[in-house]
């Protein structure tokens, strides 16, 4: 019988946070994954980041996650997206090597003070007056543990499906996690189904890249985490196909074999990233849909077609993918799939991601209904860092929805919960201007610092970044340009625009065409600085105009989320609400006015009429 | 529901009506009007929305009051979403009150102004939009004024509103698609944002402009009657009326301080002010007059300038028109009963619309009318459009439309799209303060529905 402060159940990319993130503030914590060769293995596409989720990721970064260098450490294609567009939705997307991501993540984990790694089932929560006290695993192993925290992804009654033939697994491979789900319902938790999916591989032998259109890594590649200096990987392509009408018909004959389609499949699929034949069959009128062929690995022949989750039969997914210019002799190493899997309902938790029904008890990952390596990587680190805090006996640390999209991400879960599974979008962040990938570490680390979640060198590193910044900033501030002749003469040398009136470098650097780097020749007193900081500068130079207006939206909105209410307030009280905006409210139970109006059904006029009573107690 | 209490409140105007309506909401009405109504056909309970023939009773006297109708309500589908129940009496105000007063005694409150209308909005039965129509309709006045807020009650203003959400969330799910899925082909065209951008802020324009006859039908125009001393305005002014409001003498100077009344033509309504004559104050009274005159010109919609047609067109009056000149303004010549003497040409030539009247002897009155009419409400009123007659309305379109001018000027400027992302998202924002707001999962589900997504 072994004693831990947190159990952590699951070692994938929500686990691997949780684990590192508790074990680094300092407490006794306890892995435990049903299979140790797959630790932060990724199920599904090998790529981390995208739109929103690179955000998550350099948040991750920011308050001394791994995901960020584990993918500096391991990736073999770097981009950045939408470098046409502005600052805030600029996002990087990695292709990581995927059995090294996974081997380096658990070598990371193994050289985690206070961290001990077991491989076993859980089957059964242990509990006691409502509070929970350790695990029980299928071998009858007991667990004591004073939080528990459970990063169980797909495992929890997962079920594959491959057309009209399935079986139970955790994915593909691996065991599934059935006496848990029991446990949690037993527990009076309300669990429902959800659906994901992915794609076949294929033989990368049996390919035709002379026939594809290659898509090349960035050179130089930028790293994820805020720590790497510099990426020396090896790095590969991807390459871009195209469906055809061809391919569209096979697929509708396949339908009526289709587990989504014949009803065998009841978990609700993610919207944003369907299946191969719900595209097909929602958009008649598109002619072709753009497949990614992404490589697994540097080690690995194995290719993975993004864009062709399936789970028709195996004998359509091979004919299919044989229609594809450049695939037509493509073997499949593994069929795609899809699987089912129960989830908690996460309006039954608190922002800090503790049940509100089991005290210490903590859910983190696909487990509350999201999907993605990102989203899971960063509830599994806000749950890790919060089970630490309550051990420590510290208040909670939650993040605003102005602050993260960690906050947006949590906050939505929590406020309004999931019918589908959660993906991350820049467009659900309203704050979206101030969020941006490029001041995470600005945005978070002193905050993560403050609570003892991230590492002094860290710390240093980022408040030298801002004193930086500063500096420069009131240097530009202070610097006067005189419209004379000469200063004149170097504008024009430099392609700006000639001034009349005496004008700040400031003001110089507003002007869309003027950069940094134009400064340095007219003002001597301005030393050079790092690329990073200069891009910070300019960005707060040139943006400011939004950002201030984004900030006083902010401050209007945080009126209402500063004003708390009591923890058992009785919603009965107040008059004017109507019995279903009460028993929303007493549902969700919100920490807020702020929380309470995000609520869906609680309409402005029951947020006026909570106020007015809140005022009228003395309350607020 | 139990956290609620019940009100009643007489719900018919007061005065000498044909029905008086009382009306009870909450929890207890089904309970009090089984106490305080008796009928002879009946079980237990009311049958839902029907109406029952039958006596109110002093429960503590047995002594019965009216003959009335009742029906009962039972939630959800009533106006407040809470049981109602409503006694419909033929008598008058005193009885009505007999019985408000024994519901009170029973449990329920004395409603506060509104509080019907507030609890539908509070249970979600009506937006605010309707809940304010319904606070207009129970202070309306005139004809067109109903209309209007009936308009409003159809939801024609709701209609418009939500028209213009849809094209600026339909514009914002094409640039949120293009932010955040770069790498899809995501079919969006510019020009056409451009072109519906720019129809919704013309279309928001014209619901600005409509504020003013919005404005006017709800609160009515400001007429201002000036003229030198003695020409008859008063005199106007009660013909006008009809009744002897101010006081008329042949004494200069009589009327010192305004007096106003409100008429009707039409359905639109007009406060009309009557003034000091203006000439030289004969003492500190009438020099305060005068100039309270003079500081209300600029203010008023229009102004009636009377000049006395039995004498000659004098430097007083050619005082006064320096006063008013510019302003919008109908020359009355009054007194056309006695022998003519002004200079009709000079009036004319200010090119001013001239009518002619006798107050004294009713004449020319409806042709002042009319004309008042015409020069307020302009030819064929434009009232088959959807008016708005809420300064907050006006103020959320206002900053709807900025933030739509400032959308453009991003897409104009090439600036990158989530800065013109930002601004659509500040006028749903603004124009959520009419309707409701615009949640992201909203603009999510639109992009789903409408880009192949997913890789």
């Amino acid at each position: 019988m072994d004693r831990f402060d947190v159990i952590v159940i699951g070692a994938g990319h929500a686990g691997c946070e949780t684990a590192l993130a508790s074990s680094r503030m300092g407490v006794k914590t306890l892995l435990l994954t049903i299979n140790l060769d797959h630790i932060a293995y990724m199920s599904c596409n090998p790529a981390v980041g995208g739109l929103g989720k690179s955000h998550l990721v350099k948040e991750i970064d920011a308050l001394d996650g791994e995901m960020a260098l584990n993918t500096d450490a391991t990736g073999i294609q770097f981009k950045v997206l939408n470098t046409k567009k502005g600052p805030a939705v600029r996002s990087t997307r990695v292709q990581a090597d995927k059995m090294r991501y996974a081997l380096r993540m658990k070598h990371r984990l193994e050289r985690q003070e206070n961290l001990h790694i077991r491989q076993a089932i859980v089957e059964k929560l242990l509990v006691d007056s409502n509070v929970i006290q350790g695990v029980e695993t299928k071998w009858g192993e007991k667990f004591y543990g004073k939080s528990v925290i459970l990063t169980t992804g797909t495992f929890l009654r997962g079920l594959i499906h491959i057309g009209l033939e399935h079986f139970e697994a955790g994915r593909m491979g691996d065991f599934p996690s059935i006496g848990l789900s029991n446990s949690l319902k037993e527990l009076g938790f309300e669990i429902g189904r959800l659906k994901t999916g992915t794609c076949p591989r294929l033989d990368g032998r049996t390919i035709d890249f002379s026939k594809l259109e290659p898509q090349y890594s960035d050179i130089p590649p930028k790293p994820f985490s805020f720590l790497t200096t510099r990426i020396e990987n090896k790095l590969v392509p991807c390459y871009i196909v195209y469906t055809n009408n061809k391919t569209h018909e096979l697929i509708r004959t396949g339908l009526d074999r289709s587990p989504l389609y014949t009803g065998k499949i009841k978990g609700t699929g993610v919207r944003y990233c369907p299946s191969i034949e719900d595209k097909v069959v929602r958009f008649k009128e598109k002619e072709r849909h753009r497949i990614f062929i992404e490589p697994e690995g540097l080690d690995t022949l194995e290719y993975y077609p993004n864009g062709l989750a399936t789970s028709l039969p195996l004998d359509i997914q091979i004919q299919m993918l044989r229609s594809i210019k450049g695939l037509e002799k493509v073997e499949i190493t593994r069929p795609g799939y899809g699987i089912e899997y129960d989830f908690v309902f996460p309006t039954q938790l608190y922002p800090t991601l503790e049940t509100k029904l089991i005290r210490n008890l903590f859910l983190a990952g696909q487990i509350n209904g999201t999907t993605g390596y990102e989203e899971a990587g960063a509830q599994g680190l806000m749950a890790g860092i919060n089970a630490a805090l309550r051990l420590k006996e510290a208040g909670a640390f939650i993040i605003g929805r102005d602050e993260a999209y960690i906050g947006v991400l949590i906050d939505d879960l929590v406020t309004k919960g999931v019918d589908e599974p959660y993906r991350m979008f820049t467009s659900r962040a309203e704050h979206r201007l101030l969020l941006r990938e490029d001041n995470a570490d600005l945005r978070l680390t002193e905050k993560g610092y403050a609570i003892g979640a991230v590492s002094k060198e860290r710390y240093k590193k980022v408040m030298e970044k801002k004193s930086k910044i500063e500096e420069v900033l009131s240097i530009l501030r202070s610097i006067r340009l005189t419209p004379s002749k000469e200063t004149n003469m170097m504008l024009k040398k430099f392609l700006m625009e000639e001034i009349k009136n005496p004008v700040t470098l400031e003001e110089l650097l507003k002007k869309p065409e003027v950069n940094m780097k134009d400064l340095y020749p007219m003002a001597p007193a301005l030393e050079p600085v790092e690329e990073e900081i200069a891009y910070q500068v300019e960005l707060n130079i040139k943006y400011q105009g939004y950002i201030d207006r984004q900030k006083e939206m902010v401050k209007r909105i945080l009126s209402l989320e500063n004003k708390k209410i009591p923890e058992d307030f009785n919603y009965k009280e107040v008059s004017g609400l109507s019995k279903e905006v009460i028993e929303k409210l007493t549902r969700i139970t919100p920490v807020s006015l702020g929380q309470a109006s995000r609520i869906s059904g609680v309409t402005p006029a029951a947020v006026t009429a909570l106020l007015v009573h809140f005022k009228k107690k003395g309350i607020i | 529901m139990e956290n609620v209490d019940t009100i009643c409140a007489i719900s018919t105007p007061p005065g000498e009506g044909g029905i008086g309506i009382i009306r009870i909401s909450g929890p207890l009405a089904h309970s009090i009007l089984k106490k305080v109504f008796s009928t002879k056909k009946r079980g237990n309970r009311f049958i839902s929305h029907k109406f029952y023939l039958g006596y109110i009773t002093d429960p503590a006297t047995k002594e019965p009051i009216d003959e009335v109708f009742a029906v009962f309500m039972h939630s959800p589908n009533t106006y407040t979403r809470e049981d109602i129940a409503e006694i419909h009496s033929h008598a008058g105000l005193a009885t009505q009150k007999t019985i408000l007063s024994l519901i009170i005694r029973e449990g329920a409150r004395l409603a506060e102004p509104g509080e019907f209308t507030k609890r539908a909005f509070l249970n979600g039965r009506i937006d605010l939009i309707q809940a304010e129509s319904v606070l207009d309709i129970i202070q309306s006045e005139t004809e067109d004024e109903l209309k209007c807020v009936i308009k409003y009650l159809e939801g024609t203003l709701s209609k418009k509103i939500n028209s213009i959400k849809e094209n600026l969330k339909n514009t914002l799910v094409e640039i949120e698609a293009l932010i955040d899925f770069p790498e899809e082909e995501i079919e969006a065209d510019e020009k056409t944002h451009v072109s519906i951008l720019k129809k919704t802020r013309d279309t928001i324009n014209r619901l600005i402009d409509s504020y003013y006859e919005g404005r006017a039908i709800k609160h009515g125009f400001e007429v201002l009657i000036v003229g030198r001393a003695n020409v008859g305005k008063s005199s106007l002014l009660n013909s006008l009326l009809l009744i002897e409001k101010a006081i008329v003498t042949p004494i200069p100077g009589t009327t010192r301080d305004m007096v106003e009344d409100t008429i009707h033509i039409k359905g639109i309504k007009l406060k009309i002010i009557d003034t000091a004559g203006l000439r030289k104050p004969k003492d500190i009274v009438e020099k305060e007059g005068i100039e309270r005159v003079h500081r209300r010109i600029p203010e008023v919609d229009l102004i009636i300038w009377v000049l006395d047609g039995s004498e000659k067109y004098t430097d007083e009056d050619e005082e006064i028109y320096k006063h008013i000149s510019g302003k919008n303004t109908v020359a009355v010549i009054n007194k056309i009963d006695l022998p003519r003497e002004i200079e009709g040409e000079k009036i004319l030539s200010k090119g001013l619309k001239i009518v002619e009247t006798s107050a004294l002897k009713d004449i020319g009155l409806d042709t002042l009318k009319e004309v008042l009419y015409e020069n307020l409400m302009g030819k064929g009123m434009k009232s088959k459009a959807t008016l708005i007659t809420n300064i907050r309305h006006r103020d959320s379109l206002i900053k709807t439309r900025d933030s739509i001018e400032r959308a453009l000027g991003c897409i104009k400027k090439k600036e990158s799209l989530e800065f013109t992302a930002f601004e659509l998202r500040e006028a749903l924002f603004h124009l959520g303060e009419i309707t409701g707001e615009t949640c992201a999962e909203e603009i999510l589900n639109d992009i789903f529905s409408k880009f192949c997504i997913g890789k």
